[in-house]
């Protein structure tokens, strides 16, 4: 008996060997692991699986007009790969890390990619990633089932524990996923709610991806989506209104804006500084944002976000002399 | 995915197998032997995986029968890397990224998986990868470095030994020449670095759990206002003494007081320092140069009266007028 691992393998270098396009009839007749005296709809079950199999793998499985098979050997293989030594060593710096970081969900991928783009090295980048810090393992899986949901296009459900303490049911559209400040958190379309909500993955539990029907999609994320819009600074959250704030860099700490502000808002150079127009909601939120990461950082406007800081920064004089 | 890694007429560690696929070194043999009855029809000798496991290595002594080149990566596998380069930096507009997702996948643009899974950081990928270099090739580093809560720049020559990141902050953990002993600094505060050339003795440091170890470090009692959270992930270590109805006390442990005077004042007077008297004092002072640097920015001209402020808040705002050009600044209406 034949395993389904070593079936696979043969169907891959069948098909890799193949001068042309081949038929199921072929596969069956020459890969060693389909079960003789399989009935024919059995067969085809199975086929349809490793083929989708060995497509999860990269292998490029295409069908032609009359029903046949081929490799496509261009979509299949890598080419015009030579990574330098220094991009080597930035992939591996980068990438390593997170082999064994739980928070981090695509490690099983990442491994793979890495041994596919860079071959066999040593891994011994001394390093540690601890993307998320609460329940890393639990956020890690959390994300990893809610990124296949979002890459499949299918509906999933949870129970949702918001910051009032109160728990519902929720079937979800998942857009996509962003990790901030440690926590992941998912962006997708609530069913019942119909609106775009952005959620905690570690305030989800009893995550049930929907199966019924896996080879179809349940919807179609909005062509516009980013989920980088979604992802917001302390000062951009609350129930306030909309603002526009802007955040002047002193010359000395220019070097820090993008790194600070994350993509977020616009950098335009005014004179030997930088303003950061940028929206917020909460006037003291940013005023906090903004000393806490001092110096060289200063409110230019609303006015009432400066009013905020100076009447603070004179408390906490008072309260300190 | 074995098939890819195993070339021609070469001898392979076993555990260099199960290092990069991330299995044991039993797995790999087992599944290196199941491979060695792959192949294609007919299935003679000639036609299945050429290679046999002897000890620990494993013999390829052919050609492969098919799947001789490196296999592009799946969608799944794409977003992972996509996703990890990201989280040092690199997005979709980094030269790497684009040159590797576009020869080693089937994804053309990039900025396709960024617009689904984003995983944010601030390190600038040049940093990060002159310093995990470092590390990894036991080389000296001269940095230029902003230290927490200051504006000060200074230079120092460090001998990274390891790389950590906390919550998507990025740290490198070495040992730093100019202060002789281990240091924590944080990429993003690395203003400058310049390889040196000079290799060091790696010395017994493993990479360690976290990046901001509390244990031994001096601790500030600070009172919170009432209705005020305490700072749990902002503060590591901060544990909370004592909780009625006029606040809550916690001790929060600090390296430096420039950190903890900054984040004392961004309360906004919440919060107060009760001991000791160094932190308090940095909180003052703290408080005293912003807002100086708030009047600064907001009047168009000098204000006589900034002048009562203390003598070494004015002399600290001067330094850093000079510094940072803000003089010029002043001078515009």
């Amino acid at each position: 008996m034949v395993d389904a691992v070593e079936r696979l393998v043969n169907l891959a270098l069948f098909l890799a060997a193949a001068r042309g396009p081949v038929s199921a009839e072929q596969v069956r007749a020459e890969v060693i692991g389909y079960p003789e005296g399989q009935d024919e709809a059995a067969f085809l079950r199975m086929f349809e699986r490793d083929k989708d199999e060995l497509r999860g793998l990269g292998l490029a499985i295409e069908a032609t007009p009359d029903g046949r098979y081929r490799l496509d050997a261009e979509r299949t293989f890598v080419s015009g790969l030579d990574l330098a030594p220094e991009d080597e060593a930035a992939l591996r710096a980068a990438a390593v890390v997170l082999l064994d970081d739980p928070s981090f969900p695509f490690a099983g991928d990442l491994r793979y990619a890495l041994a596919k783009v860079s071959g066999i090295a040593d891994l011994d980048v001394p390093a540690a990633a601890h993307l998320a810090d609460e329940h890393p393992e639990a956020q890690g899986e959390t994300a990893a089932t809610l990124a296949a949901s979002a890459a499949a296009c299918k509906r999933v459900t949870f129970v949702y524990t918001n910051t009032a303490g109160r728990s519902a049911p929720h079937t979800v559209e998942p857009y996509g996923l962003f990790l901030n400040a440690g926590r992941w958190y998912l962006v997708g379309r609530d069913t019942v709610r119909q609106e775009e909500r952005v959620y905690a993955v570690a305030r989800m539990e009893d995550i049930t991806p929907n199966t019924a029907r896996p080879r179809s999609t349940d919807f179609e994320r909005p062509v516009d989506f980013d989920v980088s819009e979604y992802i917001g600074l302390p000062f951009q959250y609350g129930p306030g209104e909309l603002f526009d704030a802007v955040v002047k860099f002193a010359p000395s700490v220019t070097w820090r804006a993008p790194a600070l502000t994350g993509g977020a808002g616009e950098l335009r150079p005014e004179g030997d500084d930088l303003c950061w127009h940028v929206t917020a909601r909460d006037a003291a939120r940013l005023a906090r944002w903004v000393i806490a990461h001092g110096p060289g950082l200063a409110i230019e406007s609303p006015p009432e976000a400066v009013d905020l800081a100076r009447s603070g920064l004179a408390g906490v004089a008072d309260a300190h002399a | 995915m074995l098939i890819g890694m195993l070339e021609p007429g070469t001898e392979i560690p076993l555990s260099e197998l199960a290092g990069t696929l991330g299995v044991s070194a039993s797995q790999v043999a087992s599944d290196l032997e199941m491979l060695s009855m792959c192949g294609i029809a007919p299935y003679s000798p000639g036609d299945l995986v050429p290679l046999y496991v002897e000890g620990d290595t494993v013999q390829i002594y052919g050609a492969m029968p098919a799947l001789d080149r490196r296999v592009r990566l799946s969608s799944a596998e794409a977003r992972a890397l996509a996703a990890a380069l990201q989280a040092a930096g690199r997005d979709s507009t980094d030269p790497l990224v684009k040159r590797l997702l576009h020869a080693a996948s089937d994804i053309a643009d990039p900025g396709e998986i960024e617009r689904v899974v984003r995983t944010t950081t601030g390190a600038d990928p040049g940093t990060h990868t002159t310093l995990a270099s470092a590390a990894r090739h036991s080389e000296a580093v001269r940095i230029t470095y902003q230290t927490g809560g200051t504006e000060t720049l200074t230079e120092r020559v460090i001998e990274p030994h390891a790389l950590l990141n906390e919550r998507g902050v990025w740290y490198v953990e070495a040992f730093c020449r100019t202060a002789g002993a281990i240091r924590t600094f944080r990429i993003d505060r690395v203003a400058d670095t310049t390889r040196t050339g000079e290799h060091f003795e790696p010395g017994p440091i493993s990479v360690p759990g976290r990046a901001l170890p509390t244990e031994g470090l001096p601790r500030a009692v600070v009172h919170l206002a009432p209705g005020v959270e305490v700072p749990e992930r902002e503060w590591p270590g901060v544990r909370v003494v004592s909780e009625n109805d006029s606040g809550t006390l916690v001790e929060v442990p600090y390296a430096g007081t420039g950190w903890i005077a900054r984040q004392v004042a961004s309360f906004l007077g919440a919060a107060r320092v009760r001991e000791p008297a160094e932190v308090r004092e940095a909180v003052a002072q703290l408080a005293a140069s912003e807002l100086v640097a708030l009047t600064d920015r907001q009047a168009p001209a000098p204000d006589p009266k900034r002048r009562e402020i203390s003598s070494m808040t004015r002399s600290e705002s001067r330094r850093s007028t000079s510094s940072t050009g803000r003089a010029a600044r002043n001078e515009r209406p």
